[in-house]
């Protein structure tokens, strides 16, 4: 068992390298000129990858053997990492079961006028049941709470359309089940920089992937939204909140937020959005199976297959070992 | 006349002594470190030393790019004359379902100025010599020699020997037979590693 959890990590680990490299690559030099969601999609391909069984052949592959398995080496490597996988996971679970606690302990159902604003924010997304929402005091920005079940928490006060919009666009598209899948990667794959890279970098895509959705949504009023990100930007430098998927997530890469909005749909051609998908495709489809195909089994060549005298021998001195 | 034949006998007594005495010390003294030259082990026998040890082996065939799995065995590298002569014993417990041993013994022939080797082994009856020179950075050994046939027939054909020396612990010898043509020549291998 030690032996197979080694030769998968070992090959994964440098499978998934490439990956990320192509993964990067491409986002650079195709995808900002298209859209988010394909920026998004090509991350979900690498995050994917860790789960896709690294003996997945192709004649460009790298090769799965590419580390021995070295027995004591590796029983040493395989509980460390048991272990930290195990401390990585109770670490998460107790995060997100305190972050929960404490913010839905204290929350209170949502007003009228919020579960309104709410509903309008839904239906402009094109949901057509508003989201569990939940009002609570002291908060300084929306957030959602929860995976399987996410609530939208508010502050009190006057509801924002925008950030109300932006996190029934975080429920819309599903993104706490993407943050689950992403921290499940990355609780097996904790020793990897590309699990955790990836992690960040679909947490920032999500954002701007509900940038994006609201932004669409509001039409002729997005450069609205985009003062109102800045507003909350200015909040959370004077009182910071976490949430499984606040804003606070894309603090660091607001820049990177804004300047998604500031292009805008319309800065992308037709051409790019419908090459760039495609071009994008190609590649991952390439370079995802990156076993190297495994040789046929060596089997005996007949005697009118031999070339040489030597090789005619010990063909002949094969057969005579079956021979009783 | 027996005067004579006594007369003469002492004539040639001294003269074979006169011609004796003649001999230029120089000329043997040449001879003698011609001798030597030729009989004694020089710096080329120190590549000898590359083979002495205990190895672990792998022995594989190949056929044009397929090559069989490997087969685990052992050798023995020792001198059989300290220097001069050195025998190199491998031992394969089951090669094609039966132990298989070979035994070679590998010199350098100062005359000829190449590595000479005569192998035996349990496969057959037959004994093989070949000829040989290190390559010019000293890595591999290259030896030529020839081999009858009896499966088919065919007498001397040419086979090629390469010892590979990839590091001090571990070599790779290569048998090639040459009359199958320019590429895919090689049709054995045995990669020994030094035992720790």
């Amino acid at each position: 068992m030690i032996s197979s959890w080694w030769n998968w990590m070992a090959a994964m680990s440098v499978q998934v390298v490439v990956v990320v490299i192509v993964v990067a690559i491409l986002e650079r030099i195709l995808v900002r000129r298209a859209q988010p969601r394909l920026a998004a999609a090509l991350w979900l391909v690498a995050l994917a990858k860790f789960a896709l069984p690294p003996t997945w052949e192709s004649p460009v592959g790298l090769g799965v053997d590419l580390a021995p398995s070295p027995s004591g080496v590796a029983a040493v490597a395989f509980w460390t990492w048991l272990a930290g996988a195990a401390a990585c996971a109770t670490l998460a679970f107790r995060r997100h079961a305190r972050l929960r606690r404490e913010l839905l302990t204290d929350s209170i159902d949502a007003p009228p006028e919020v579960a309104g604003v709410a509903r309008d924010a839904a239906r402009r997304l094109g949901l057509r049941c508003v989201p569990s929402l939940r009002v609570l005091p002291g908060l300084a920005v929306p957030c959602v709470v929860g995976f399987f079940r996410p609530v939208v928490l508010v502050p009190d006060g006057p509801a924002s359309e925008h950030a109300l919009m932006h996190e029934i666009a975080h429920v819309r598209r599903r993104d706490p089940l993407a943050s689950l899948a992403a921290l499940a990667v990355q609780v097996v794959y904790w020793f990897h920089p590309a699990a955790w890279l990836i992690r960040s970098r679909l947490a920032t895509l999500r954002e701007v992937g509900c940038d994006a959705a609201v932004a669409r949504a509001l039409g002729d009023r997005a450069p609205e939204y985009r003062g109102t990100l800045l507003e909350y930007a200015r909040d959370l430098l004077r009182s910071p909140v976490t949430g499984a998927t606040s804003p606070l997530l894309g603090r660091g890469r607001l820049v990177e937020r804004l300047e998604w909005l500031s292009r805008g749909p319309q800065s992308r051609s037709a051409v790019a959005r419908f090459l760039a998908p495609i071009a994008a495709g190609l590649v991952l489809a390439a370079c995802v199976p990156l076993a190297r195909s495994a040789p046929p089994p060596f089997a005996w060549p007949t005697l009118d297959q031999a070339q040489g005298c030597l090789q005619r021998r010990f063909i002949v001195l094969e057969a005579l070992s079956h021979d009783p | 006349m027996k005067t004579t034949l006594v007369l003469g006998l002492v004539l040639a007594g001294i003269g074979s002594l006169i011609a004796r005495g003649s001999q230029d010390p120089a000329d043997i003294a040449k001879e003698m470190e011609k001798m030597k030259k030729w009989t004694e082990p020089g710096k080329n026998h120190e590549t000898l030393k590359k083979f002495l040890g205990s190895w672990t082996t792998e022995t594989k065939f190949f056929f044009g790019d397929k090559a069989s799995p490997p087969t685990e065995g052992t050798a023995e590298g020792e001198w059989l004359m300290e220097g001069r002569w050195l025998r190199f014993e491998s031992n394969t417990p089951k090669l094609m379902g039966k132990p298989f041993r070979s035994f070679c013994v590998l010199g350098y022939d100062n005359f000829k100025k190449s590595f000479v080797a005569t192998t035996v082994s349990s496969w057959d009856t037959a004994m093989i010599r070949i000829e040989g020179d290190l390559d010019q950075h000293g890595k591999s050994l290259i030896a030529y020699g020839t081999l009858d046939e009896y499966m088919t027939g065919e007498h001397d054909k040419a086979i090629k020997v390469a010892w590979r020396f990839e590091s001090a612990d571990r070599f790779i010898m290569e048998v090639h037979d040459l009359p199958i043509g320019e590429t895919h020549t090689k049709v054995f291998e045995i990669a020994y590693t030094r035992k720790k």
